[in-house]
């Protein structure tokens, strides 16, 4: 069996360490997709339209997510580096939730992936920065979190992996695999039909996502821990 | 609109098609009559060998799986007692005393009927709310949601006429029960006994409800050591117990459209589906009733809990179509073949593809058609179990749960946990206590607790938002009226006796 939802497996293990029950790093990581740079979007009839305007509100913004979710690690992260005050709003089973959860009034702002939130603008949605280096095709009009002065990049990258000790065939049968499929027009095809973007990272790439999510997480341990402990 | 029903109206009456759909009902039909399978696990199986149908055809099958499931379960719950999903619970407490009496045929009949019926409403306010399914996605919040549990426990705690006290006492051990394992809202881990695998999910929904209903039900079987209904008393057989049945669904048409609109209305409820609302709307029944045979064989209480599950299906597709919010697991496991075959989800599938969501009301409709359909043509020869003799009979039941209880998750201890609530289950209706309210205290407590604490989050800490939403208002007003009816028909009984 393998899994895909790495931000997550990653980050429970840096906030919870030994109790979180494995050691991401002996995992065998094949290669990744969903390359998605997270985003800061607000309700409809709210003041903000930018950064600045979240930190000059003079009150926690409450966000509304899954509560102990990816989401939820990129609020806090978000937060602490951009000085703005946060409530967490916990317990949506999913971001289509959670997004109409913000749609209903039960809180002012949501942050999840581009693709995903692109979704929802028509309903009303107002993205205001996106985690990325630079500002992205679908959204040229959005600035990035780093124009606004805060360099951040926070991806959501569905990453494949087997548990440890998978036989390095087995691993090396499903990279190439999984390579072909990424090269096979008809599933490109479906997953455009679908309103995604099919991206591929190789596993030399990968392990590089990895890598850096897992000094991301380790950064910001303390902080999560506390966001955790408050919804509790 | 109307380009995206003459599109699915085509294809529903391609041979393919109409292939699939009876193909998928009969495998949502015998999903549903196994316990520990259901239609998520039909569903989640035949996903892969849609690979190669075009994505109409696939959204069809898929879909009459979906539909069709829910009164497969109702035919163990009235058979043998043992509910074959967590939707027909409630379906056991009318179904089986009535095959008991003999009436099988008559209460699968009157399933059948009640669930096409209650299947049709729900579609039907799903059709009719269509323009306006992005309003009635958002209707339900965390406070709606908590007041609609409310008015469902305090419903059954006054259901259980003149044994009050037991009545909620029961209903606290179901909502204990309920909160053992993972709080879904804080992440915290509770009553899991130090354990750090079983419990952590809490208590297994399917083995726990076949453990009450269905190994309580075969230790007393077991025990009598005769046929759950006795031949000489089988008062409707043949195709005069299958018309009668027909007939009696149409003898309450309140009843069926009040438990219908509770399913609905659960429906559109995020993370709460037939499980809720076919005993919500049969503890509504069992409250307003003037049957006296309520909780003994009632056709009234019957007709609500069937109608209420299957109308729920077609709440449940408001906010999966309208929003991508699975309305429930099966839902889920729908939108993830819309994505399998190209079709985006969320708004987008209502602004660019209406064809599909036709395709999937269609479905559900021929879906819960079919099984229906199929279910009263085949009542007769089912209600023959009842009579097969208790050697036969209670072995084959007990291998039939322990069986469910294991293939539901591959975990021995779901085994035991199906044993243990059998002996508890047994207990329990032996010392004259009613399992109705246990099993509504399990399936509702965990909802309310995470609504009330999502609610709390929202306002800060004040109760106040539980009654400033126009919804959630309503139905605390609901609340209120319930136990004044109740407080008042206690009165009025009381000054007639004296």
């Amino acid at each position: 069996m393998g899994a895909t939802y790495t931000a997550g497996a990653v980050g429970n293990q840096a906030v919870f360490g030994a109790d979180a029950g494995y050691d991401f790093a002996k995992f065998v990581i094949l290669t990744s997709t969903y390359h998605n740079p997270y985003t800061i979007a607000v309700a409809p009839r709210t003041p903000y339209k930018s950064v600045a305007d979240l930190k000059k509100a003079g009150k926690p913004i409450p966000f509304c997510n899954e509560g102990g979710s990816v989401s939820l690690s990129y609020i806090v992260v978000a937060a602490k580096e951009m000085g703005f005050p946060y409530r967490l709003i916990p317990g949506y089973p999913g971001a289509p939730a959670a997004t109409a959860g913000m749609l209903r009034g039960d809180c002012e702002a949501v942050s999840y992936g581009l693709e995903f939130t692109n979704r929802y603008l028509k309903e009303g949605v107002r993205p205001i920065a996106v985690h990325a280096a630079e500002r992205h095709e679908l959204w040229p009009n959005v600035p990035t979190s780093k124009e606004q002065g805060y360099p951040l990049e926070l991806m959501l990258d569905m990453v494949f992996y087997l548990p440890p000790g998978s036989s390095p065939e087995l691993a090396d049968l499903l990279r190439d695999a999984l390579t072909k499929l990424y090269q096979n027009k008809e599933f490109l095809d479906a997953i455009r039909a679908a309103k995604f973007n099919p991206t591929f990272a190789d596993t030399k790439q990968t392990q590089r996502f990895v890598s850096e999510l897992t000094k991301l997480y380790s950064k910001y341990a303390a902080e999560l821990r506390e966001a955790e402990a408050k919804i509790k | 609109m109307f380009d995206g029903i003459s599109v699915a109206a085509s294809a529903l009456l391609q041979p393919s098609a109409l292939a699939f759909i009876i193909l998928g009902s009969i495998i949502g039909l015998v999903a549903g009559v196994l316990p520990g399978l259901g239609n998520v696990q039909a569903m989640a199986m035949a996903l892969p060998f849609t690979f190669g149908m075009d994505r109409v055809t696939a959204i069809y099958f898929l879909s009459a799986i979906c539909a069709s499931a829910t009164y497969g379960g109702s035919v163990p719950a009235i058979l043998i007692n043992v509910p074959g999903t967590p939707a027909s619970a409630a379906t056991t407490i009318e179904g089986y005393p009535m095959a008991k009496r003999g009436e099988a045929n008559r209460a699968l009949a009157i399933s059948a009927t009640a669930s096409l019926m209650g299947g049709l409403v729900g579609i039907g306010v799903l059709v009719v709310t269509l323009p306006f399914l992005k309003w009635a996605a958002l209707l339900f919040g965390p406070p709606e949601t908590f007041m609609l549990v409310l008015l469902g426990l305090v419903t059954i705690a006054y259901a259980i006429q003149g044994n009050i006290i037991r009545g909620l006492a029961i209903s606290g051990i179901g909502i204990l029960l309920s909160l053992i394992g993972y709080a879904s809202v804080t992440g915290v881990y509770r009553f899991s006994l130090g354990s750090k695998n079983y419990l952590w999910d809490g208590i297994e929904q399917v083995a726990f409800l076949t453990g009450v209903f269905g190994l309580s039900e075969a230790i007393q079987l077991g025990m009598k050591g005769r046929v759950a209904a006795h031949a000489e008393v089988v008062t409707l057989g043949g195709f005069r117990g299958t018309l009668q049945g027909i007939v009696d669904t149409f003898r309450y048409p309140l009843t069926f459209i009040r438990s219908s609109v509770v399913g609905v209305v659960v429906g559109i409820a995020p993370g709460v589906g037939g499980s809720v609302s076919n005993v919500v709307a049969y503890a509504m029944t069992a409250q307003i009733s003037k049957d006296p045979l309520i909780g003994k064989g009632s056709v009234e209480g019957l007709v609500a809990a069937e109608s209420a599950n299957n109308a729920t299906y077609g709440g449940d597709a408001i906010p999966t179509l309208a929003f991508g919010i699975p309305g429930s697991v099966a839902m889920a496991v729908l939108l993830g073949g819309l994505n399998l075959h190209g079709v985006p989800v969320g708004p987008w599938l209502m602004r660019e593809h209406m064809e599909i969501v036709w395709v999937v009301v269609f479905g559900l409709l021929a879906g819960t058609a079919v099984s229906c359909v199929g279910g009263l043509v085949l009542a007769r020869w089912l209600a023959r179990i009842t009579l097969v003799p208790t050697d036969l009979l209670v072995p084959a039941i007990v291998v039939l749960i322990l069986t469910g209880a294991y293939a539901i998750r591959q975990n021995f201890w779901d085994v035991v946990v199906a044993v243990l609530s059998g002996i508890f289950g047994y207990f329990l209706t032996r010392n004259g206590f009613s399992l109705l309210p246990l099993i509504i205290g399990f399936l509702l407590g965990a909802v309310a607790e995470q609504a009330f604490i999502q609610s709390l989050h929202i306002s800060e800490g004040s109760l106040a938002i539980f009654f400033t939403h126009p919804v959630s208002l309503l139905l605390f007003l609901g609340v209120v009226a319930t136990v004044l009816y109740s407080v008042f028909q206690r009165l009025v009984a009381k000054g007639v006796a004296q």
